[in-house]
């Protein structure tokens, strides 16, 4: 099998989770990505420990399997010519500097541009405005596009998502972009200058709440774990304290829902015939599931919910949801060779190519372990150019 | 030019946001959209909230721009007219239990058909079983990552899960189409809605694989960086990003005015400073409720240091940011609808102002005639 992307050349100077998101997506789907990093440290990621496998952080074998480590110092003429090298020989360069960081090292998309060239900048607020140099943080982008807002408990403070969403967001979009422009070169011959910013991407995210709002709606808020389209919709402490999810997302599942609680009053109930009316009635509605199922057991609860064709689920955590039939069935975790350590945990990416496949499982690469091979089938470099990078001694 | 992808042609069928979004972002980026819709309509047209030009605003957000055609999928007349449709397309997007795509198009008869398979477990599995985000939230593991310590896991009140697949199943479409230019072959993708948001757990999932321990939750603090939390000024709330040690230097120094803290062993490094984080939060919280919420992000902008105010969507939307960039498109500029513009930008193939969701079976009969005659 040949994946998709087999034979593209990607050079990546992300860092941290935003555009290394976007480069593993490439990754996976065959393309070899080269990810360029400080000798000293090398991505943050790196260092988000502990704990550790091995001495690997978490954060970093996540989002960089698949990648070659290319140990470069941008601030030296030696390591800035050898990236300007392997940009000259690359597909795609994607970015994720604050701005000016690329133009001071002479490595910017109107410094190295080709007409088929594919540069893509995972920025923060933008290349370009008044609020270009701003830094971006996942945590704060969440805070001021307003997606934090609609997460948490109403009595609560608004909740951050642990997961960094607005960073995996802007990854997912960047590559979105690096992809869609990859079909049109294949068209034109040409390749163009993009952008994912994460500021953006944030309040893009929003839109299936703000554009109601925008459109007349009250101002949305957060729910705790009800819904903003479906009641009810909640979680429920059941026997035993477990908490199960569930979501009645029309009218035949809220009816069904309430004849399988016994409350048939309800479903039959004209006013809640449509989506707005339950959902002004959410209050009303999830407490009177609440009170129905609070001594069910949970997993005779679900059963019986999805028989009657009621979304619901239990609410697992990382050790019930790595055990559970549905992921072990997908061979969603595993492990995948490793140059030092043999092997190293690993996750499965989320799409699966019947025909074509996706590029074998291989781990996170160790610092700088592919500097010597990559300049030397890149860009032809002989010991003494690999010395001159700091290469000479790790060369193999 | 309406984006990069013009001249793609992408059938999309089946209903719920995620399969909503993955059609978006087709046409978001320039790509003829022809939605499939039972003869009753999306689900997303029964959907809550204000309506605008005969269909909820919030449907018009995961369905803007694309084209409508009703079809009865059970009805052979109409399963005939999706056959020659699909015949016509370069990509369809299914999200139906039975994959009636690839019954109308066999890969024998359409080899170079890329159908991108999005369904809940993944395709043939546990068909029957009904979910919606929240229950795929609740059973990965990933709504568990979220919310304070001592409270229940909560959800994220955006379908997250959702989004992300119908994204990422763009993403595996996009590569076979591409590498199809080359060689004619088409492709047979399988992307489950559980799996997206299970991976989406990343290094959560990860660090539970290496040390075997339950993860805890952080409601608004992170096990890995401090001071990295939400503070209240006198006057509201902001977050503040302090994740290294070059940050925490610019932090004490220029926002907080207290070098001398550079010099406690409690928050010499990260390390420190996560360890010590109770005596860390006793230092720096009270001096926080000394100065308005202005004060200290105008303190951190200017210093580098990431922070910002919690803001409301109706904030949001009407913030500096928001207006500077674009984001925010008005009715009139929108085609009726109100919008928020896709956050990507393509320098030479720049993408076309959002336009409102389909009436129902709208132009998607024309968008098939113009496929059939270009092909």
């Amino acid at each position: 099998m040949t994946p998709p992307l087999t034979g593209l050349k990607v050079v990546d100077f992300t860092r941290v989770i935003a555009g290394p998101v976007a480069s593993l997506i490439l990754s996976d789907l065959g393309a070899e990505v080269v990810k360029l990093e400080h000798p000293q440290g090398g991505d943050d990621t790196r260092g988000y420990q502990p704990p550790t496998y091995k001495g690997l952080s978490p954060a970093f074998l996540s989002y960089n399997r698949g990648k070659e480590s290319v140990a470069l110092n941008l601030a030296e003429d030696a390591g800035r010519a050898a990236a300007r090298a392997l940009i000259d020989q690359a597909d795609v360069v994607i970015e994720n500097f604050s701005t000016g960081v690329m133009e001071k090292y002479g490595l910017d998309y109107d410094s190295v541009a080709r007409p088929e060239l594919i540069y893509c900048s995972t920025s923060a607020y933008g290349r370009d405005g008044p609020f270009a140099k701003r830094p971006g943080y996942d945590p704060v982008v969440q805070a001021e596009s307003g997606f934090q807002s609609l997460t948490g408990h109403p009595e609560h403070e608004p909740v951050r998502l642990a997961i960094p969403m607005t960073d995996v967001t802007t990854g997912l979009n960047g590559a979105l972009a690096v992809l869609a422009a990859l079909w049109r070169r294949k068209r034109t011959g040409r390749g163009q200058y993009i952008e994912a910013p994460l500021y953006d991407t944030g309040a893009s995210n929003t839109a299936p709440v703000a554009v109601p709002h925008m459109a007349g709606g009250p101002a949305p808020t957060r729910l705790g774990n009800a819904d903003h389209w479906a009641a009810p919709a909640d979680s429920f402490h059941v026997r035993d304290s477990a908490l199960v999810a569930i979501a009645a997302d029309s009218h035949g599942a809220f009816q069904a829902l309430m004849t399988g609680i016994g409350r048939a009053d309800l479903a039959e109930d004209p006013q809640f015939a449509t989506a707005d009316g339950r959902v002004a009635a959410r209050a009303k509605l999830n407490a009177a599931v609440a009170e129905a199922v609070a001594d069910r057991p949970a997993a005779e609860l679900v059963a019986d919910l999805r028989a009657r064709g009621v979304p619901a689920a239990p609410v697992r955590e990382a050790p019930e949801a790595l055990a559970a039939e549905e992921t072990k069935r997908r061979g969603l975790t595993g492990m995948a060779p490793h140059p030092t350590l043999g092997e190293a945990p690993d996750l499965a990416a989320p799409f699966r190519l019947k025909n074509r496949g996706l590029k074998p499982a291989k781990a996170a690469p160790e610092l700088g372990q592919d500097t010597a091979d990559v300049l030397r089938r890149w860009l032809d470099y002989d010991d003494a150019a690999l010395a001159a990078v700091g290469a000479g001694e790790t060369a193999s | 030019m309406s984006g990069p992808l013009e001249g793609l042609r992408i059938v999309e069928i089946g209903e719920g946001p995620a399969i909503a979004y993955a059609g978006r972002n087709f046409a978001d980026l320039g790509a003829d959209v022809v939605k499939i819709e039972p003869p009753a309509g999306d689900a997303l047209r029964r959907w809550p909230g204000p309506e605008v030009l005969g269909a909820p605003a919030a449907f018009h957000a995961l369905n803007r721009g694309k084209s409508s055609m009703v079809l009865d999928l059970g009805d052979d007349g109409d399963r005939a007219r999706l056959a020659l449709l699909l015949r016509a397309a370069d990509g369809v997007i299914d999200g139906t239990a039975e994959g009636v795509a690839r019954q109308l198009a066999p890969a024998a008869d359409v080899p170079g058909l890329v159908v991108g398979r999005l369904t809940p477990y993944g395709d043939g599995v546990a068909t029957e079983t009904p979910v919606h985000d929240a229950t795929i939230q609740a059973e990965s593991g990933w709504m568990a990552n979220n919310g304070r310590p001592d409270f229940d896991p909560v959800r994220s009140g955006l379908h997250m899960p959702s989004q992300s697949a119908g994204a990422s199943v763009v993403h595996a479409m996009l590569a076979c189409l591409t590498a199809r230019e080359d060689d004619g072959q088409g492709e047979d993708i399988d992307l489950a809605l559980y799996d997206q948001a299970f991976v989406l757990c990343y290094h959560y999932a990860m660090q539970f694989m290496v040390n075997g321990e339950r993860p805890k939750r952080y409601g608004n603090g992170s096990p890995a960086a401090e001071p990295l939390q939400v503070f209240e000024a006198a006057d509201g709330e902001f977050q503040m990003t302090v994740a290294g040690d070059r940050v925490w230097k610019r932090f004490v120094e220029n926002v907080l005015e207290r070098p001398d803290l550079l010099e406690d062993p409690r928050f010499a490094v990260n390390a420190d400073r996560v360890a010590n984080r109770e005596a860390l939060y006793a230092v720096i919280k009270p001096i926080f409720k000394t100065e308005s919420r202005d004060h200290w992000i105008e303190k951190m902008r200017a210093g580098a240091v990431p922070g910002g105010p919690i803001r409301s969507i109706a904030e949001a939307v009407t913030a500096p940011e928001s207006v500077e960039r674009g984001l925010i498109v008005d009715a009139e500029a929108g085609g009726g609808v109100p919008a928020i513009r896709n956050p990507l930008r393509f320098r030479d193939t720049p993408i076309a102002d959002p336009r409102p969701g389909p009436r129902l079976d709208d132009g998607g009969a024309a968008m098939s005639e113009n496929w059939k005659e270009r092909q």
